[in-house]
């Protein structure tokens, strides 16, 4: 299971970072504004080929089956994960080692899905992500046609 | 140059284009071989039902003018082809972020789980009619310029135009 | 070992009412997400999230204070209690009981909001009111005339349903964003969005179409989009005819209003105002949002009715997915309100003009002639006590100091007081001015019912003991009626409810154990098996005939003008982060550390012309004062707008004190002003 984003449902509030830094004392998902026009939550992606797990030289970052982890006993704190990654989701912590997005491990469901107000997180598997969007869109699309062929909402 | 156009009243949501795409893009090639491969053979066409309309619309990637998924992509995995404008993806390069798949807001990225890469539209580079136009019964799907097809389809209204004219006769 | 235990609890921020579970533990209270609440499913905005910070704050009052030479001196709670019973019974023998004025508060429950203002008026006292006034009061006239009843129409989640969602002076996605939640859902079924607002905001990243129209043109722009309406034949016939009066007037007003006429006066373009009027008019199911953008404005009475206008003409009413959304701000403004903390209303929306009805409260409290007539409003009360007419003020739970509009002219007003007390949780700027101070409970310290802006009465548990000496409000209130004289007899919190239930016919229906399922129950609820009311209007208005009403507005400008010496306009506003006044989210580590100062937001063309660089300190000055704010720059605004959020005490120095004639609110959203860098700076 896993985080994706709907970016279009993104409004900025910060409910993900206060949650996640409720949880963890320190977040590990934040909110970039963009030009005054959109805003999107950042956090680890739990890539499948993770640079941040490749680039750790003492093994402490492990690339799972679905997900990221990190084991504290390992780590050097070198930071060289820190700068891999290209999504900057990988903070060299203030109250530990090192702050990542672990999914929440002791919850069932990451609290910063359970808390945004808009549903811009989901947590899901495989497509779950993408299918919301296609659907959004397929959506739309049958819209203008609707109306386009005279036809109304059922 | 050629695109894949879309007229989704046309669509009878009978899948053929999914099934031709994910049959073109297996090793056998052919639709009962394709079945029984090991990993199935994936579809990157997506046939969705509107329930609110009754209307289906199949979904295929639009290769974008300045496509999203490449200008995100981290590693280059995802590039596009200055002249034909298609969007290709490399597996070796991609890192499975699935960055892509948040920013295009068509839904038009798959995911390989057993090769751990994204999985998208290639415009059937070894087609010359891609597989899901080539496979549409009813023209729902159209490989045409877009200069061609907004031109059938003006020659359609105008058709129906002259129909209502010469009924009120004139003619 | 100790157990955890789930206490059920709402939201003591913004009025959407969201519930969520406190847990507590043996390391510390946290939060657990309500996933089937009906209005927030769990979810929470940062607020929400922060909300257990205020709880232990080493800032809490903990103790009954009095104001001394050089500071305070803690006394005993008995002898707090015994010197403002003394206080009010020399005011009432000095002066009488209209020198005595209390101000309720949008943050106690309504058990304690009844008692208040049950206390106030047996004592005699016309002066009774709450924050209500500087936001939502015109809404409460404006709406009472049009449908003969001023609360939001549909519950939140039903804007799911509409087709349009027509946002007209609302930032919810920053302000009220589980409303975003249901905006959204409304989005993936094909729904539009249309914001009208001065500003980009979150809010209008969510739109379809954006009207971003000048600050107050919003009667403009209905009446403008109304005539297109009425001119293209997409007002909704049956409707008009059957269910409403004052369609002919109407119409022959907005005559005048052309598309040139109003696209001059709002700056908004012609075609983008058509195209608002058809979406509104010809969706199956539109829906009216609006807020503070709309009410805190010299004219806001009349921008509420507008709006109203606006929907009776389209027949958007009554119905899912249609209706009409006065978002208000706090977690139970709307229970103050119905338990009739405002200077025009006894509960149930008793008017203080009604002698009739009057008699009825009187037989059901048993006492003796109550007050007759309009008492001092919010506003009124520092300008009598500047006067003389007031001489002791009563504050629970209120920051006014920082939340009246021209704060220092307030504050030198308040000064005039014989004495004023304040029961707070927080020593806020208020508290600081007052003769005795009195700690409180928070919200999760003590149990009662919030009403939220859906009308949804809910209960809240204690979760925790108050700190210190703290108490609830209740129990300060009952102590205190007790040594005046009154006969309030009450055993439980849930007697005061039944009390309300036999006074406030929508409440009747409501018990303790009603209000304590998830999610409540939606007044009206008449009688106890009554289910509760969501969607109102459904068959008829509660106005003469069963017919709402359709007043026509002219457009009247804002009060203030720029000039030569205050060439620019300033805005006022909240932010996602902070809470009205600030007293508790300028006491959270959480936002504080997130959003930490004032600040002001300039276009980059004043920018430039003004020297303004992003991250210095500016002046901004008005009129009535100045303050100092962070400069972004940024094209938010148009030219000619800045805006500052007014949850740091410093913005309300600034605003405008020019009130709407009906509702008296402040035209807190514009004001003449100018900018500069700091000096020596």
């Amino acid at each position: 299971m896993e985080v994706y984003v709907d970016i279009d449902r993104c409004i900025y509030c910060h409910a993900c970072e206060v949650a996640c830094e409720r949880v963890h004392g320190e977040a590990r998902i934040s909110v970039g504004a963009v030009e005054e026009r959109a805003s999107v939550p950042l956090f680890c992606h739990q890539c499948d080929v993770a640079p941040c797990a490749l680039a750790c030289p003492a093994g402490s970052l492990v690339q799972g089956e679905s997900a990221v982890s990190f084991e504290a006993e390992r780590c050097t704190r070198c930071g060289l994960c820190a700068i891999a990654c290209p999504f900057g989701a990988v903070y060299i912590g203030e109250t530990a080692l090192l702050q990542k997005c672990d999914l929440c491990s002791e919850r069932e469901v990451p609290a910063c899905v359970l808390t945004c107000p808009t549903e811009a997180l989901i947590w899901g598997d495989g497509e779950d992500g993408a299918k919301r969007l296609r659907r959004r869109a397929a959506g739309r699309m049958a819209q203008s046609c609707a109306e386009a062929i005279g036809r109304g909402r059922i | 140059m050629k695109e894949i156009l879309v007229r989704p009243e046309r669509c009878l949501g009978c899948r053929s284009c999914e099934i031709a795409c994910a049959v073109e893009h297996s090793e056998t090639k052919g639709l009962f071989s394709a079945a029984s491969e090991k990993p199935t053979p994936r579809k990157r066409v997506y046939v969705e039902f509107a329930p609110e309309y009754a209307i289906s619309v199949p979904m295929v990637c639009r290769h974008c003018e300045d496509a999203p998924c490449v200008s995100v992509c981290p590693t280059g995995a995802l590039r596009q082809d200055g002249v034909t404008r298609i969007v290709s993806h490399d597996p070796e390069a991609c890192i499975g972020c699935w960055t892509c798949a948040s920013v295009c807001s068509y839904g038009m990225i798959g995911r390989n789980r057993e090769e751990r890469v994204a999985i998208k539209c290639d415009r059937c580079p070894d087609m010359e009619v891609p597989a899901c136009a080539a496979a549409c019964p009813t023209g729902a799907l159209v490989y045409k310029e877009v200069e061609e097809f907004s031109g059938s389809k003006r020659a359609e209204s105008a058709l129906k135009m002259a129909r209502g004219v010469a009924a009120g006769g004139s003619r | 070992m100790a157990e955890e235990k789930l206490v059920p609890t709402v939201c003591p921020y913004c009025a959407l009412g969201c519930g969520f579970y406190i847990k507590l533990k043996e390391d510390g209270p946290e939060i657990e997400y309500m996933l089937d609440h009906p209005t927030n499913e769990g979810s929470l905005c940062a607020k929400g999230n922060a909300s257990l910070e205020i709880i232990n704050h080493p800032d809490r009052l903990r103790h009954p204070l009095k104001k001394i030479e050089g500071g305070w001196s803690r006394i005993t709670w008995d002898e707090a209690l015994s010197i403002v019973a003394g206080k009010i019974e020399e005011t009432i023998k000095r002066h009488g009981p209209d020198a005595l004025g209390f101000l309720g508060s949008a943050k106690s429950t309504n058990e304690e909001n009844y008692l208040f203002q049950k206390m106030a008026r047996t004592l005699g006292s016309k002066n009774v009111d709450c924050c209500a006034r500087r936001c939502h009061s015109p809404t409460i006239p404006a709406l009472k005339r049009a449908f003969g009843s001023a609360c939001m129409t549909n519950p939140i989640p039903d804007l799911a349903n509409s087709d349009c969602i027509f946002v007209i002076g609302s930032n919810f996605a920053e302000n009220h964003p589980i409303v975003a939640r249901w905006a959204m859902r409304a989005k993936d079924r094909g729904g539009r969005i249309v914001v009208a607002d001065p500003r980009l905001t979150p809010t209008t990243w969510l739109a379809d179409l954006h009207l971003q129209i000048r600050l107050g043109t919003d009667v403009a722009l209905l009446n403008g989009m109304m005539k297109v309406i009425i001119d293209e034949g997409l007002w909704d016939r049956k409707f008009v005819a059957e269910r409403t009066v004052g369609f002919e007037e109407l119409a022959e007003m907005v005559a005048g209003y052309t598309l040139e006429k109003v696209s001059e006066i709002t700056g908004a373009p012609p075609e983008a105002i058509v195209r608002a009027a058809r979406f509104y008019a010809k969706s199956p199911s539109s829906a009216i949002v609006y807020s503070m953008g709309i009410t805190q404005h010299s004219h806001g009475t009349n921008n509420v009715s507008a709006c109203a206008d606006l929907a009776l003409l389209c027949g958007q009413l009554g119905r899912s997915g249609a209706g009409l959304y006065p978002l208000r701000g706090q977690n139970n403004v709307q229970g103050a309100c119905d338990m009739g903390v405002l200077a025009d209303f006894y509960p149930g929306s008793i008017s203080v003009h009604d002698r009739e009805a009057i008699r009825f409260v009187e037989e059901a409290w048993g006492t003796r002639a109550l007050p007759i007539g309009m008492g001092m409003t919010a506003e009124a009360m520092p300008v009598a006590a500047a006067a003389g007419d007031l001489r002791f003020l009563y504050v629970m739970g209120e920051d006014l100091v920082n939340s009246d509009s021209s704060s220092s002219r307030g504050r030198r007003e308040l000064e005039n007081l014989d004495f004023m007390v304040v029961q707070d949780i927080f020593m806020t700027e208020t508290a600081e001015m007052a003769d005795l101070v009195l700690p409180a409970a928070a919200w999760a310290e003590k149990e009662g019912t919030f009403t939220s802006s859906e009308r949804r009465v809910q209960w809240t548990y204690r979760a925790f003991h108050p700190p210190g000496e703290a108490r609830s409000d209740l129990s300060t209130i009952l102590d205190l009626a007790d040594l005046l004289g009154l006969d309030f007899d009450y055993a439980a919190t849930e007697d005061v409810l039944a009390e309300i239930g036999r006074l406030v016919p929508s409440y009747a229906g409501i018990s303790k154990e009603r209000a304590q399922g998830i999610g409540g129950v939606i007044w009206p609820c008449p009688h106890p098996e009554h289910p509760g009311t969501p969607i109102l209007h459904q068959e008829g208005f509660s106005a003469p005939e069963g017919r709402g009403r359709i007043v026509p507005m002219e457009y009247l400008p804002p009060a203030e003008e720029t000039s030569l010496d205050y060439p620019l306009l300033l805005t006022t506003g909240r932010v996602a982060l902070h809470h009205n006044a600030g007293s508790m989210t300028r006491r959270s580590f959480s936002l504080m550390k997130r959003s930490p100062e004032l600040f002001v937001e300039v276009n980059p063309k004043d920018a430039d012309r003004w020297s303004v660089i992003d991250g210095d300190l500016v002046e901004v000055e008005t009129r009535r004062g100045e303050a100092w704010a962070r400069a972004r720059v940024t094209p938010r605004q148009e030219e000619g707008v800045i805006f500052m959020p007014f949850h740091f005490p410093e913005t309300n120095l600034l605003t405008s004190d020019v009130i709407d004639p009906e509702a008296r609110i402040p035209e807190f959203k514009v004001a003449a002003c100018r900018i500069g860098k700091m000096k020596g700076v």
